[in-house]
């Protein structure tokens, strides 16, 4: 179940590295723009652009690599599982500040055990009451680290 | 070595709280250790928020209590269910399954153990015998040689990670950019922040260790969420005890891997898990009974874990001395020591000397700690890493969400973790290693720090890096390191094609 990419995967991968590296190289000329320190040795801009550099040299032995190996095939699959967590942890982290901690942080455990392949049963409930009420009290009244309260607690 | 500061040590380790947030770590690092799916680093980065108001000496003592209890516990799982919780304990996972099988499951676990121990406090020898020496060297570096020395740690650890050379150095060139970001270190003027005061700082190291080593973790592990299940087998005490003809069996392969573990554990970039390997090849090779091995070997239990728990005070000696971490573990361990605004290095040994024999203590403590719980508690680990997985991940998520957000009281930094995170799982999915990214974080500015107070130095002459010998030998190994994967390539290929 999910989704099977292979080489395209790889591909995009070394890309992504490709186009980040050439960001760099550019905007580090005009981070040397603003270097007061050019007596100093290098600017700020030198070390971005070396590594940047480096990247972009890097990429031809990468794509070679994938193009040249046309037997192997790496296959990926993300599956539906990882993909469901990831959505929720990304509304986790919004609803924070808007539902409080201690909420959000229940709703998220309830969801994920269900996610995971749990019933909902008796023992999920007391599981996750059990989990929040731990984090919160080490956190929040062990270490006093102050914890995102929204409407709620 | 000095005794008297050593004394001073133990003497605090034993202070009640000391006391009991080490041991806290040790059934930590245990259960982590067991569960698979989750290891050292893991657990490490985990439970790092937790030490934020702790005095350096517990911080420390309850991280290293994890790292050495998980180097023992992946043992449980890898000899009672076939199935390692660590990459260290796949070696013990080929004979103590054997033995299990025969019913002396026991008998390896204390095996398991005790070899454990007697690896780890070799490794603490060595490590405050060597610790000192090298820092003391170390006390002469100027910017050039910490620039050898940043360029090296990161050479090898890029070449050693994962089985792709160019994957790796990728890797490590990503984690270097990463490490550009923020206000520049000379000048002040914000380097690709774009715009974003909360990068200004630079991407803050916690969330992104906890994002990639456990939150990419946990997304894989989602993929199947399937909960251990161990056959109701009660572990008795004096069954794990080994007859005297046993241990005079072990000991040569024990005392073998001791020493060749902490070996392995001081080179950066090779860690528990090589150690483990080697230190079961090698008592392979040089035990009196090698057919043994694969079928229930005892020495096949024994070589790899004490291997892998010697390689936690090898680890340790550049961690302390040098300040360069040399493995994922002790990178997020010199993450907890900038969290305590240490800097580990040779200044540590002339300004907090009682913190690095506090450490010290600390070492020997977690040590005595697994021996003592494994040997009379066993059983209770075994039952709690029966908690299914379908409860344990999101435990994890949700203690990786508090942890990054009290790093600065900071929703951006959850943000941050949960990129990171989803950028590691792919990144494991398309097989490039993440721990070169962390490292490059840490490595990367203070190696273009080095450079650019050594160019200061040498008033812009690029010279000044031959000149010097101790940066010219560091700069040689650098190169050597890059071309040792290239090399044992073409010469595993040369075998193949010799062989047909």
């Amino acid at each position: 179940m999910g989704k099977t990419a292979g080489k395209m995967a790889e591909i995009i991968g070394g890309l992504i590295a490709l186009v980040m590296a050439l960001l760099w190289l550019v905007m580090s000329f005009s981070l040397d723009q603003n270097n007061i320190g050019g007596s100093l040795g290098l600017g700020p801009g030198f070390f971005p652009r070396l590594i940047s550099c480096i990247m972009i040299i890097l990429c031809v032995p990468y794509f070679l690599q994938i193009y040249r190996s046309k037997n192997r095939d790496v296959k990926i699959q993300i599956s539906k599982i990882a993909f469901l967590m990831i959505v929720v942890c990304i509304l986790y982290v919004l609803l924070l500040n808007v539902i409080g901690y201690v909420i959000t942080t229940f709703l998220y455990v309830m969801v994920s055990i269900y996610i995971l392949g749990g019933k909902s049963s008796l023992s999920d409930v007391i599981a996750a009451l059990i989990i929040v009420a731990t984090l919160y009290g080490v956190f929040r009244l062990v270490l006093l680290v102050p914890l995102p309260s929204g409407i709620f607690i | 070595m000095d005794l008297i500061l050593l004394l001073e040590g133990l003497k605090t380790i034993f202070q009640p709280y000391n006391f009991l947030i080490t041991c806290f770590g040790v059934a930590m690092g245990i259960l982590f250790g067991a569960l698979p799916g989750i290891n050292a680093s893991m657990g490490v980065a985990l439970l790092l928020p937790l030490t934020y108001n702790m005095t350096p000496v517990a911080a420390m003592a309850m991280l290293l209590g994890i790292y050495c209890g998980a180097m023992y516990g992946g043992s449980i799982t890898a000899i009672l269910i076939n199935t390692p919780g660590t990459t260290a304990a796949v070696c013990t996972a080929i004979d103590g399954y054997q033995l299990a099988l025969k019913g002396k499951a026991g008998k390896a676990l204390g095996i398991s153990n005790i070899a454990s121990f007697i690896g780890g406090i070799f490794s603490v020898i060595v490590l405050m015998i060597l610790a000192p020496l090298l820092a003391s060297v170390a006390l002469k570096f100027g910017p050039p040689e910490y620039f050898g020395l940043t360029i090296f740690g990161l050479s090898i650890i890029t070449s050693l990670a994962g089985e792709h050379l160019i994957k790796g150095l990728i890797s490590g060139v990503f984690g270097l950019m990463l490490g550009t970001v923020g206000l520049d270190m000379i000048n002040g003027s914000p380097r690709y922040t774009f715009g974003q005061i909360n990068l200004y700082d630079g991407i803050s190291f916690i969330p992104v260790l906890i994002g990639l080593f456990a939150i990419s973790q946990v997304l894989l592990n989602a993929e199947s969420p399937e909960s251990l299940s161990l056959k109701k087998a009660r572990i008795g005490f004096f069954e794990q005890l080994p007859t005297f003809a046993e241990i005079k069996s072990v000991m040569k392969s024990i005392i073998n891997s001791s020493v060749i573990g902490t070996l392995i554990g001081i080179l950066p970039g090779a860690g528990a898990t090589i150690a483990s390997f080697i230190c079961y090849n090698e008592a392979k090779r040089w035990s009196k009974h090698p057919e043994e091995f694969g079928n229930g070997s005892l020495e096949g239990v024994a070589a790899p874990e004490a291997g892998n728990n010697a390689a936690t005070g090898g680890a340790m000696v550049p961690l302390l001395s040098l300040g360069i971490p040399g493995s994922e573990t002790t990178a997020v361990l010199l993450g907890a020591f900038m969290i305590q605004g240490i800097n580990p290095g040779p200044l540590l040994f002339r300004d907090h000397i009682d913190l690095v024999y506090g450490i010290y203590a600390g070492l020997l403590l977690a040590n005595l700690a697994f021996l003592i719980m494994g040997l009379f508690s066993v059983n209770l680990f075994v039952k709690v890493i029966q908690i299914p997985y379908r409860i344990l991940l999101p435990l994890i998520v949700a203690l990786a969400f508090v942890g990054s957000y009290s790093v600065k009281n900071s929703l951006f930094d959850v943000g941050l973790m949960l990129a990171f995170g989803v950028l590691g799982y792919f990144m494991k999915k398309l097989q490039f290693p993440t721990a070169p990214v962390a490292l490059a974080l840490v490595l990367g500015p203070m190696a273009e720090g080095s450079l650019r107070r050594a160019l200061i130095m040498s008033r812009g002459s690029w010279l000044i890096f031959i000149q010097r010998p101790i940066t010219l030998l560091l700069l040689m190994l650098t190169v050597l390191s890059l071309l040792f994967p290239i090399i044992r390539d073409k010469v595993s290929r040369r075998k193949i094609t010799t062989n047909i």
